[in-house]
């Protein structure tokens, strides 16, 4: 049902990358998170864009690592005319300077954000700007299991189909709670035929489930990953201190986030290539 | 190798490592209690047990006691049941309205048409008796094709060929039984004996 395609026109940097999935809390910071890691760990040079007034990426990334769109604060505007230019201002000047600064950009967009994503994308004709940028495009879309995921999903991607054809749709199933494919079965008939026909010719790759205890702690500490598997170095005592957990505790507490991360990247290394280990 | 991460894969690697001797230790803890004491151990540390470190646990602890091992075949089974439930869902609930009536109500005629004779069967079939003597017959209400082993007492004159209608019975029949009756028409107060022999009479005390 899955398919696992390597996208070679975007196997090297800089590229133009959007999170997305419509639905909150279906994991797109911490997609995000894990993508904005492993660019770090190759040295690839990536701005982060959060189109999210909760900023929860600035929590995992630093505030200084990341450039807030504020794009919930439009609907207050008093002109009832939504300026979206301004409010993406920002990664339109990051993409623009792409081909002379080899920096990559990577935009989450918000939960319930999309449709704003969506005029933006057809108002400042993306699709034109990339494509005589010569810039290759990803777009994760985060699946988690259950019919209005699902449907906001497979929605996004028959409109990303007409406004922006060049660039590369994957499906992040994120097996957070069940997995999606699996938990397909309890979609009603239309939905689940759509999403298998949908992920036979989509790339999808996966995200897998952290234990249920270790994500509590992970969402609480709004670390990044690499950060908490480094604790390990000093015997634990950060993790003691920062979780406030025994030392046995901490240590698996570690070890899920190692495991979790590690797998999650290389899934995302599977898309992006050179994200990969290779020998120097 | 880029430094950054294959300093990452090794603290993934150590942490990995490092993170299973802690569940080892934990392991190993846990199987040298007594059955007392693991059974006051706290919910939420046996529930970071794999089902395999759990199974060794209790296998330690209490040899006798066989855990269920968990069913590979399951899931083949819940396919099938899905795959009738997505047919089911595939037709249209009204047309599964009109075939489950159609059914029901064929099967209730069905049942009705069998067990009508099968109901007389039982019905005549029993061994009813009657009192030797006439006189002690009940009296018949009315004159009728279900009339049987009583005694009707004419009201106003009656045609013998009239009340071999009624009884649906032949005249020469109902006129043999009722020999005593030498008119015709039959006499209003006369009594006509109905009987149609199939009922045992009892034999006179």
């Amino acid at each position: 049902m899955t398919k696992s395609t390597l996208l070679s026109s975007v196997a090297t940097a800089p590229l133009l990358i959007a999170v997305d999935g419509d639905v909150g809390g279906v994991g797109k910071s911490t997609w995000t998170t894990i993508l904005a890691m492993s660019f770090g760990l190759v040295d690839s040079a990536i701005d982060v864009f959060e189109l999210d007034e909760q900023a929860k990426l600035a929590r995992f990334l630093g505030a200084d690592n990341v450039t807030s769109l504020h794009g919930a604060k439009l609907d207050t505007d008093a002109d009832g005319d939504r300026d979206l230019a301004t409010v993406f201002a920002p990664l339109h000047q990051a993409i623009v300077e792409m081909p002379q600064s080899k920096r990559s950009a990577v935009i989450e967009v918000g939960g319930a954000l999309t449709g704003m994503w969506n005029t933006f994308i057809r108002e400042a004709d993306l699709e034109e700007d990339i494509v005589a940028l010569g810039l290759p495009m990803i777009i994760f879309l985060v699946l988690v299991a259950g019919e209005e995921s699902t449907r906001q999903v497979l929605a996004q991607i028959r409109e990303l189909r007409e406004t922006l054809p060049s660039a590369k749709i994957v499906i992040v199933r994120n097996e957070r709670d069940r997995c999606p494919i699996l938990d397909a079965k309890e979609l009603p008939a239309d939905l689940r035929k759509e999403l298998a026909q949908t992920l036979k010719v989509t790339p999808s790759i996966r995200m897998p489930k952290l234990r249920f205890k270790s994500r509590r702690v992970y969402d609480k500490l709004g670390l990044s990953p690499a950060t908490i598997i480094s604790w390990h170095r000093d015997y634990y005592a950060e993790a003691i201190a920062r979780t406030g957990k025994p030392l046995l505790e901490a240590k698996r507490f570690v070890k899920d986030v190692a495991a979790w991360s590690e797998v999650t990247r290389v899934e995302l290394a599977r898309i992006l290539p050179f994200l990969e280990v290779t020998d120097a | 190798m880029p430094s950054k991460l294959s300093e990452f894969l090794s603290d993934v690697s150590s942490a990995k490592a490092k993170g299973d001797a802690a569940d080892a230790e934990v392991v190993s803890k846990l199987k040298g209690l007594s059955p007392e004491d693991f059974a006051r151990v706290p919910r939420d540390v046996l529930g970071d047990l794999s089902s395999v470190q759990y199974a060794d646990v209790v296998g330690s602890i209490a040899p006798d006691v066989k855990l269920n091992k968990p069913k590979v075949k399951a899931a083949v089974v819940k396919r099938q049941t899905w795959a009738w439930r997505d047919y089911w869902t595939w037709i249209p609930l009204p047309a599964i309205a009109v075939v489950a009536s159609l059914t029901l109500g064929m099967t209730i005629l069905a049942a009705a048409i069998i067990t009508t004779p099968l109901l007389e069967w039982w019905c005549y079939s029993k061994p009813l008796s009657l009192p030797a003597y006439v006189i002690d017959w009940p009296r018949c209400a009315r004159l009728s094709r279900w009339t049987d082993g009583c005694v009707y007492s004419v009201t106003k004159n009656l045609s013998w060929k009239d009340a071999a209608a009624y009884l649906d019975l032949p005249e020469s029949f109902l006129r043999r039984l009722n020999h005593h009756i030498a008119d015709d028409p039959i006499p209003a107060g006369a009594t006509l004996t109905v009987w149609r022999e199939r009922f045992l009479l009892q034999e006179p005390r």
